[in-house]
């Protein structure tokens, strides 16, 4: 076995490949994993259950099965962390919580199954935002600025890849949830097309909105985990017949054919100086890349936000419908107001949300017509700092959900396939993100073109100075 | 038809009617978010073709 210094640095590929050929030990890498968790979780408060006992016995079996030649591929012996609304069979799953905070599931979730067969080491369960409706995660901090927000809602998936106490982690994403932690911690996340990944077993926070998705270091890494999390499921009707292809075979790193749109007004509108220069050296590189830059016009995005936050909020409260009445003083303060609020939208409101949303779809069907892919800032500035409720972006005064959700939430309205990349590190040290955006279902283009930046960028080698 | 103006008192009397207890300082901030959403939906509602469709199940296709 080779040593372990630094193999937290690794991705999934190679710390996976060295589990392969049994230089690397699984249970070596989830020792070196809980000892990391040990030492600074402390600070970065990622976790919400170390299952140490759990994880030791999976990576031994793991170890078993590697030795004995029963290898499952490319996850099989890798540690992972889990968002805490995801169900984990026998583990407590409380959605951080009061109202869950004794919630035990009686079977997994459908993901993690599908991770549990496919050799995964699960750590934990990760922080979310309760019940991921909203996005500072608290008391999750952000990896690289530890008085700044982790964004959210799976902060917690997002700060402990960042800070090296995972390889991945699931997320889910109704607003931007996956992809604002991943831009904000400096790492990659995709939410895939709307039913491409189950929800079954995943707390709800919004049936039409929601989408579950990985979190890990590199795009390589989340082509390995949507191979393993895609696919249409009997448990959940939200998911389609559509062939799932191998993500990874599509990593080709040519990207010579492909047209990037670039959205001429919406996404750049009011974004933060350094996020613009970031985001327009990133497509410049695309650029240099092969890919042809198309500017694009989008139309009828003006409103989106509330439309979805009329959905979401009406979506919300009918789930929580029972526990509002019944156990209200249990939910958190901000939840609670969402709740009430969603409790009292009429059903016009929602009604007419939704037909806006058929609007709006249509308008990035015709704004990919000639376009492979639409590239954007993630989020318009960098992580707020802890307890700041509104920032100054350009001509407008911005609070967490503005910066979270502005240019990621079209595209939950939309179903469309988007992830995110490290492109940038602020004078502050916080990460930028690029949001590249595909067609229904094809996410394949969506990773060959993030995957074709990250290799030649740097920025997903950076790490926080806590990681260290 | 006006959306945008909704009332505190408006807030308490429906919170009631449904048998919700809302949180002491709730009901201000709910009247200016629902009056924000309503009016911002309505005005995008409306320049929707009036037999513009809704989807019910939804499809990113």
């Amino acid at each position: 076995m080779t040593d372990l210094q630094g193999a937290w640095k690794l991705d999934i590929a190679a710390v996976g490949s060295r589990i392969s050929d049994k230089s690397v030990s699984p249970v070596a890498l989830t020792e070196m994993m809980l000892g990391r968790i040990g030492r600074i979780d402390s600070q970065v408060l990622s976790y919400v259950t170390v299952l140490k006992d759990e994880a030791l016995k999976s990576a031994e079996i793991a170890e078993k099965e590697i030795a004995g030649g029963e290898y499952r591929g490319p996850l099989h012996g890798v540690p992972i962390a889990i968002k805490d609304i995801y169900d984990t069979k026998g583990v407590k799953t409380t959605a951080c919580s009061k109202v869950r905070e004794n919630y035990i599931p009686n079977q997994d979730c459908t993901v993690v199954r599908k991770f549990r067969e496919a050799g995964a080491v699960i750590l934990g369960k990760v922080t979310t935002h309760e019940f991921a409706f909203g996005f500072d995660s608290h008391p999750t901090r952000n990896a690289w600025k530890l008085d700044h927000i982790p964004s959210g809602s799976s902060g917690g998936s997002a700060a402990a890849i960042a800070a090296g106490l995972c390889f991945a982690a699931t997320g889910s994403d109704t607003g931007g949830s996956i992809r604002a932690p991943a831009a904000a911690n400096g790492i990659a996340g995709i939410k895939p097309t709307y039913g491409r990944v189950s929800k079954a077993g995943v707390a709800v926070l919004s049936w039409s909105l929601d989408h579950a998705g990985p979190l890990a270091r590199t795009v390589r890494d989340l082509a390995i985990l949507l191979n393993i999390m895609a696919g249409q499921d009997p448990l959940d009707p939200h998911t389609k017949d559509v062939a799932v292809p191998d993500y990874t075979a599509a990593l080709t790193g040519d990207i010579r054919e492909v047209r990037l749109g670039v959205p001429t007004d919406y996404f750049s509108e009011d974004v933060q100086p350094e996020v613009a220069d970031a985001v327009a050296k990133a497509i410049k590189h695309l650029e240099s890349l092969g890919a042809k830059v198309v500017p694009v016009g989008i139309s009828g995005l003006d409103g989106v936000l509330d439309c979805m936050l009329a959905i979401a909020m009406s979506e919300a409260a009918a789930y929580h419908q029972s526990s509002l009445r019944k156990t209200p003083d249990l939910f958190g303060d901000e939840t609670r107001l969402l709740l009430e609020a969603g409790e009292m939208m009429p059903a016009t409101t929602y009604i007419n949300a939704q037909r806006a949303r058929v609007a709006i779809k249509a308008a990035f069907r015709q704004a990919l017509r000639d376009v492979d892919v639409l590239v954007t800032p993630t989020q318009p500035s960098t992580a707020l700092k802890i307890g700041q409720s509104l920032s100054r972006i350009g001509s407008r005064e911005e609070s967490v959900f503005g910066v979270s959700a502005r240019f990621c939430a079209p595209f939950n309205i939309s179903g469309l396939p988007a992830a995110s990349v490290p492109c940038g590190l602020s004078t502050e040290k916080l990460p930028i993100g690029l949001q590249i955006v595909g067609k229904p279902f094809d996410e394949v283009t969506v990773l060959r073109v993030a995957d074709a930046y990250e290799r030649h960028s740097r920025w997903h080698l950076e790490y926080p100075a806590i990681a260290n | 038809m006006s959306t945008s103006k909704i009332r505190t008192e408006d807030v308490e009397a429906a919170a009631e009617s449904l048998d919700i207890k809302l949180a002491p300082g709730h009901s201000a901030k709910i009247a200016s978010m629902l009056a924000e959403i309503r009016q911002n939906v309505y005005a995008k509602a409306s320049a929707l073709a009036q037999d513009a469709p809704l989807s019910v199940y939804f499809d990113a296709r």
